[in-house]
């Protein structure tokens, strides 16, 4: 799901590291008042577990690979706004040291994967509370993975109306939307359903420590 | 009759235009190999070559079962190579080729870059060892 550099144009991806920068910049505020001796040590392991994780490639079904996230199990520890800080640095660190998502689509890749699925993990074990925190959990998990793949998909599909020459073709990614969102969309489906897993355990070992605050 | 053998004449003959012919050379192609970074091969999916300066492909096609984006090179050294799956996956690279009158099998060797799990190990380092000094300075500030 990390867009690589070359792949979005500078129509979008300028926009998209204002609205990024704001949004850090959201997220930093008041983190120290969150955060404390107990919970830094937290979330640096859950931020090194997220990191570790996006580099370990699991065979789908199709002859692809994927990976799990771990934004999921931040954002429901620790919350929205420091696990889009944590997630970022692990995208960055991600792209700097394996290419693995460019430079030039780090804001993209971080409001899509680092805000929306944190956010959405939240919104959904909040919305699934009464059904029990196992369907929360895995709920909210599973969200937190397909919703950031569909705006990744909607990103790279707008590509071809955004930035084309003059006759028509594309300048930066060749597919359109009818052809990104099943692509991304359908390996995440699974991809969604092992993290969802994953941060379900993740989420028992806390909650069994009293970790758990949201 | 004169005027069939007039269409006939007319129609093969625009026939012969809509023909391909195909003529065999031997030249000199570069293959850039991709892959994942498991090891498997970035096959069958589309790429790009673009001669350095040049504003459209010289050549687009899909990799091979290998994951190899063949192209001829001819004079020109330093090319963009852009590969991408539907999915979103992909590079975007330069690179230099050897030209046509060198010889092309001595490849110069892959850069001398730190394994993936000296990365790894780094990364980790670097969150931990950042967290690590956040905590520092929290307990220093009250």
């Amino acid at each position: 799901m990390h867009i690589p550099d070359g792949f979005l144009s500078p129509q979008t991806y300028l926009p998209a590291a204002a609205l990024a920068a704001g949004a850090w910049a959201w997220a930093a505020k008041g983190l120290r008042d969150r955060l404390d001796e107990t919970t830094v040590p937290r979330l640096a392991m859950l931020t090194a577990l997220a990191y570790g994780l996006g580099l370990v490639m699991v065979p789908l079904p199709g002859g692809t690979s994927g990976h799990a996230l771990g934004v999921a199990m931040l954002a429901l520890l620790f919350g929205v706004r420091a696990a889009f800080v944590a997630y970022s640095l692990v995208l960055l660190l991600q792209s700097l040291l394996f290419g693995a998502g460019g430079i030039t689509a780090l804001p993209v890749n971080a409001l899509a994967m680092g805000l929306v699925g944190a956010t959405a993990a939240v919104a959904i074990r909040r919305l699934l509370a009464p059904f029990g925190d196992t369907v929360a959990v895995g709920a909210a998990a599973w969200f937190s993975v397909v919703l950031p793949g569909a705006i990744v998909a909607l990103v790279l599909g707008l590509q071809p109306l955004i930035a084309a020459a003059p006759d028509g073709t594309p300048l930066f990614f060749p597919f359109g939307i009818a052809v990104t969102l099943p692509a991304v969309l359908i390996p995440h489906v699974f991809i969604g359903a092992g993290e969802a897993v994953l941060t379900v355990l993740v989420w028992r070992y806390a909650k069994a420590r009293k970790w758990a605050a949201a | 009759m004169k005027t069939i053998a007039l269409l006939l004449a007319l129609w093969a003959g625009q026939a012969a235009a809509h023909e391909v012919h195909h003529a065999v050379e031997t030249t000199t192609a570069v293959a850039v190999r991709l892959t994942y970074a498991d090891g498997e091969p970035f096959a069958y999916e589309a790429f790009e070559a673009t001669p350095e300066g040049g504003e459209r492909p010289a050549q687009v096609g899909r990799t091979d079962a290998q994951g190899r984006a063949v192209f001829v090179p001819g004079n020109a050294i330093r090319w963009r190579i852009k590969a991408f799956s539907a999915d979103g996956h992909g590079v975007d690279v330069r690179i230099e080729v050897p030209t046509v009158a060198a010889p092309t099998t001595a490849a110069a060797p892959p850069p001398d870059t730190p394994n993936r799990a000296s990365l790894l190990v780094f990364g980790l380092g670097l969150i931990l060892g950042g967290f690590g000094l956040y905590q520092l300075r929290l307990r220093k500030t009250p």
